[in-house]
């Protein structure tokens, strides 16, 4: 801190050091961090696949559902139909 | 978990959770350009460097030990993927972004589970103090605790920054939104109160020589 502290302010600055983390607290949370900084990191794409490859009988069906609802509702899916439909007309 | 997974987890539970470097602000910028370009180690001892104040500041907008390490835990991984963003100003130091990041997880998460209840702290078994020493961290914890429960949230969070997570009366009213002046105010009329409620909860001389 940069600015001149009264004894007052000190007292309670140092009062709050009780409620630092213990060791412990401190070593899971920086798993946590880096797992999931990680996971942040790895693209999105591959994160699906993960997930499929783990279980896919639960993982694959929700994947299919999710494709149809991204088509079905974004201007994508429309785009897909009109030259799907272009194609075969 | 990949092994790139593997070997960040393992690099992060290694850090020694004991004492940490003075901060240096020329340091931290100097790790805060390393850690963009993807350096890993940079962004460990980033943690590293700033858990405990973050922790310490978060704790009272908490309800319980483990909601503090979830907002921690969420503020650092926002803060490391967004250090692209993070443009250092004369006057506002690297600690009160984090902070500004912080109190924002810990507000909407307060605002999500609409409650107001702060529970005492959980003890946890520290194996770096003996069982009298941590009889005594535990009462001082839950003293402070609840101390602070009595404050508005505004002035708990204020007050957290100020003296949790070291930060100036310019950082903290940055960081919330408020006016300089304002931050003062509640500083010097909530510091007296909670140096009161200790005392009546610890005894005096606790209040002042055990916690320095």
């Amino acid at each position: 801190m940069n600015e001149r502290l009264d004894p007052d302010d000190r007292r309670l600055a140092s009062a709050l050091t009780a409620l630092d983390p213990s060791a412990d607290q401190v070593s899971r949370m920086a798993g946590a961090v880096a797992a999931q900084v990680a996971r942040r990191a790895r693209a999105l794409s591959a994160e699906w696949l993960e997930l499929l490859r783990q279980r896919p009988l639960v993982n694959g069906p929700l994947a299919l559902a999710g494709a149809c609802v991204m088509l079905a509702t974004t201007p994508f899916g429309t785009l897909l139909w009109g030259l799907l439909s272009a194609g075969l007309g | 978990m990949t092994s790139i997974d593997s070997l960040l987890v393992h690099l992060f539970a290694a850090l020694a959770p004991g004492a940490t470097a003075p901060e240096d602000d020329a340091e931290v910028l100097r790790l805060v350009g390393r850690a963009r370009q993807g350096d890993r180690s940079a962004g460990e001892a980033l943690y590293r460097l700033h858990v405990r104040r973050v922790f310490r500041a978060v704790r009272p907008l908490c309800r319980s030990e483990q909601e503090t390490e979830e907002v921690v835990q969420e503020s650092f991984v926002r803060a490391l993927a967004g250090l692209g963003g993070y443009r250092p100003r004369p006057g506002s130091r690297f600690v009160s972004w984090l902070m500004t990041i912080a109190a924002n997880v810990a507000r909407r998460r307060s605002r999500w589970f609409r409650r107001a209840v702060y529970d005492c702290p959980a003890p946890e078994v520290s194996h770096e103090l003996q069982p009298d020493e941590l009889l005594d961290s535990q009462r001082r914890r839950a003293a402070l605790l609840e101390a602070l429960a009595t404050l508005a949230p505004r002035d708990r969070e204020v007050v957290s920054m100020r003296y949790g997570s070291d930060l100036s009366c310019a950082e903290v009213a940055e960081a919330t939104g408020l006016s300089e002046v304002n931050v003062r105010k509640i500083c010097e009329r909530q510091r007296r109160k909670l140096l009161e409620l200790l005392e009546a909860k610890l005894g005096a001389a606790e209040t002042a020589g055990r916690s320095a």
